[in-house]
């Protein structure tokens, strides 16, 4: 083969992935900032889709529902973010300990993480309901509660009902990523401590923490962009109900494209969505950055 | 020689082949139901018949997903790929689909009608129920196909008689309110066992929005007036006190004799009715097909089974006849067929009455020429549409941003029957967002 025909081969496959981002997230991303400009309805009965500057963004500004939305998507990202953090570091701990059936214990950890959303939203339907739920039967067999407790129903708690749900779903990646940081820990550090005769606490602010610090914090950028366009979980189990106590602002971007194709409106939804997450997206590498 | 034969028989062939492509005019069917078995194969018989009559035109029913169908129309519609028949539902907003096109997406009938009269001498201009049902702005954009009635109250005959209830006290609402606490029973610990009643309460079906419409118009309320334009913001009456009245009396008798306040779906209630857990409830005549087969125990579909209908409101020293729901399945011509006049000889053919009789196993047959089978095959069924039809039927208002407004009516719905929010709270919410949906239509 001809030196220049290889080189120009090499080329081309050095192409490949900038022409694979430009296809499927350049031009998508381009295309929804151009749909939140525009008068995007399909089913106004128009083919024309006018260019109407900041309308969108002024429908999404001015609707009451949109800040109760956002107000109870923070409440969900914070409180949500914040259990499988904590859930997560607290089983790596566990995990990273010497007991017998610690490789079972961590196979069965990957259960919840790997079952798809549908399965785990059905079973939580089923578990908390309140007229035959297992959890309502061992409530009022124990006299904890004088009749079955309608958790998805009940606007109070509904919100609380499926964070708890998206953590015991999602903690036990948080729990992976974080056992694999902390068995990569020179156990000197650990012998060096306890030669110093550092207490348990110690050992753990002064040697567990700043070694796996790195990893949970990145860890708790991804969970806070995961999070906050969080959708299937919610949508299979309350539906943003009651009374749109657990309604997601993705919630309703998906209401607005794929129930009542206002795109225009949705895509407007969606760049704010995306401008909060590269916020936070930004504090992450501004934090790779410093630390390099 | 042998060349020339090649390439004659080769001609031959192309010729026949293009000859048998162009004498054939192709017509797709796009129906929800295609995925129930039964009636795929109804669809599946009609077409092979259908093609005897008419060897040039060939039909191809497309099966989509029932779920997603109703989705895939809008987008279709939008861009301008739906199939030349489609099924369309007069009680979610045919307009929001025809209006979906500019110019309408559905072919105006009215012409195609005139005169139009089957071989079993069914008139289509006589014969076929509901044709004003189907009318927008004076045209006639969809041939009613099927029709389904909502509710009549369906109990067990041999419960009431057990009970010394005498079953006329279901015909109002403080007798069904009555009847419900008195046939509703509990164990020791006061935990429910059986339940005098059942309504839905989940906003994921829209179920729930079907069997409470009637609670809402007998007690005088709904979305506009009556359900009639002008559809203006200054004429909604979705927070009216009939509408709160309405909510209030099914929030008691629920919780009088209802499952607990937890969401409940049309289709987790209706088997508690079949097992005999809930003692009378709403239906509608599509549900009979389920009660005749699951019905516990055997044969008390026939012996056993019994309907009232929906009750007159006696609230507050006031009379109000009971107001049905009424819907049924259409089909429509789309405006961009290539074939319109062989896509309406199809939909014709589909109101024969030999296609009718068939049908009866969904719902209720528009050719009123099918309806004495249907009655004698279905005595059931012919009852209960007897019953319905002695009163005035109603249907949800019919406009562009009906898709909208069924979000904030589910929401709304599940919110008070849940007890998530006060119906005062939730309906005064609900007509201000209706306000804003058809304030930004106008700008």
């Amino acid at each position: 083969m001809k030196k220049t025909t290889r080189r120009g081969i090499e080329a081309t496959l050095f192409i490949l992935p900038l022409l694979t981002l430009v296809l499927f997230v350049a031009i998508p991303l381009v295309q929804a900032v151009i749909m939140s400009f525009s008068d995007y309805d399909m089913l106004s009965g128009s083919r024309e889709h006018a260019f109407v500057g900041l309308d969108n963004y002024q429908t999404v500004w001015e609707k009451a529902r949109f800040w109760k939305m956002a107000a109870i998507t923070g409440w969900y990202t914070l409180w949500s973010v914040f259990g499988k953090m904590l859930l997560g570091l607290i089983v790596a701990l566990l995990l990273n300990a010497k007991f017998r059936g610690k490789g079972i214990l961590r196979s069965l950890l990957v259960i919840p993480w790997a079952m798809p959303g549908i399965v785990v939203a059905f079973l939580f339907t089923l578990f908390l309901d309140s007229e035959y739920g297992v959890m309502n039967a061992l409530l009022l067999a124990l006299k904890l509660v004088p009749e079955g407790v309608p958790f998805i129903s009940r606007a109070d708690i509904a919100l609380p009902v499926v964070i708890l749900i998206g953590v015991w779903k999602n903690f036990p990646f948080v729990a992976l990523m974080l056992l694999a940081a902390l068995q990569n820990i020179p156990k000197e550090l650990y012998e060096a401590a306890d030669v110093d005769g550092a207490k348990p606490l110690q050992k753990f602010f002064r040697i567990t923490w700043p070694m796996t610090f790195s990893v949970w914090f990145i860890m708790l950028i991804l969970q806070l962009v995961g999070t906050i366009k969080e959708f299937d979980l919610v949508y299979l189990v309350t539906g943003g109900g009651p009374a749109l106590a657990t309604n997601l602002v993705g919630l309703d971007i998906y209401d607005q494209s794929f129930r009542f194709f206002k795109l225009g409106i949705a895509s407007a939804e969606g760049i704010l969505l995306m401008l909060l997450s590269l916020i936070l997206a930004f504090i992450y590498y501004r934090y790779e950055f410093r630390k390099r | 020689m042998r060349t020339v034969a090649k390439y004659a028989f080769s001609l031959l062939f192309l010729f026949l082949v293009a000859g048998f492509g162009f004498a054939q005019t192709k017509l797709t069917v796009a129906c929800w139901w295609m995925n129930d078995p039964v009636r795929a194969a109804n669809m599946q018989t009609a077409i092979v018949e259908f093609q005897k009559l008419y060897p040039k035109v060939q039909v191809e029913a497309l099966i989509l997903d029932g779920t997603k169908y109703w989705d895939k129309l809008y987008l279709d519609i939008a861009n301008d790929s739906e199939a030349d028949i489609v099924a369309v539902d007069t009680g979610a907003g045919i307009s929001s689909y025809d209006q979906t096109r500019p110019g309408g997406a559905f072919l105006a009938l009215d012409k195609y009608i005139k005169g139009y009269v089957l071989k079993d001498g069914t008139s289509l201009e006589k014969d076929i129920l509901f044709l004003n049902a189907t009318q927008r702005s004076g045209q006639t954009i969809a041939l009613p196909f099927i029709n389904f009635y909502a509710q009549n109250t369906v109990y067990r005959k041999s419960v009431l008689k057990a009970a010394g209830i005498d079953p006329k006290k279901l015909e109002t609402w403080s007798g069904q309110l009555e009847v419900a606490k008195a046939l509703t029973k509990a164990d020791a610990s006061g935990k429910r066992t059986t339940f005098g009643f059942a309504h839905p309460t989940t906003a994921k079906d829209v179920l729930t929005r079907w069997f409470t419409m009637p609670y809402l118009w007998t007690a005088g309320g709904g979305i506009f007036p009556l359900e009639k334009g002008p559809y203006t913001p200054d004429r909604l009456i979705f927070n009216s006190k009939e509408n709160i009245k309405a909510f209030e009396y099914l929030l008691s008798i629920n919780k009088a004799a209802g499952p607990t306040g937890d969401r409940r779906y049309y289709d987790d209630i209706r088997p508690l009715f079949l097992t005999g857990d809930v003692a009378f409830m709403q239906a509608a005549i599509w549900t009979m097909s389920s009660i005749e087969t699951d019905m516990m125990p055997a044969g008390a579909f026939t012996s056993d089974l019994a309907f009232a209908p929906f009750p007159t409101y006696d609230l507050d020293g006031q009379k109000r006849a009971p107001i049905y729901e009424s819907w049924g399945n259409p089909l429509a011509i789309s405006s961009k067929s290539k074939h319109p006049k062989e896509a309406f000889d199809f939909i014709a053919y589909m109101h024969s009455i030999e296609v009718q009789k068939r049908e009866g196993v969904a719902a209720s047959p528009v050719n009123k020429k099918a309806l004495p089978f249907y009655n004698s095959v279905k005595p059931k069924q012919g009852e209960f549409v007897a019953m319905a039809t002695k009163y005035e039927m109603r249907i949800v208002p019919d406009i562009p941003q009906w898709n909208e407004f069924e979000g904030v009516i589910r929401q709304t719905f599940n919110s008070i029957l849940v007890g998530a929010q006060t119906p005062k709270e939730a309906l005064d919410e609900g007509q201000a967002e209706m306000v804003k949906i058809l304030q930004a239509k106008k700008k």
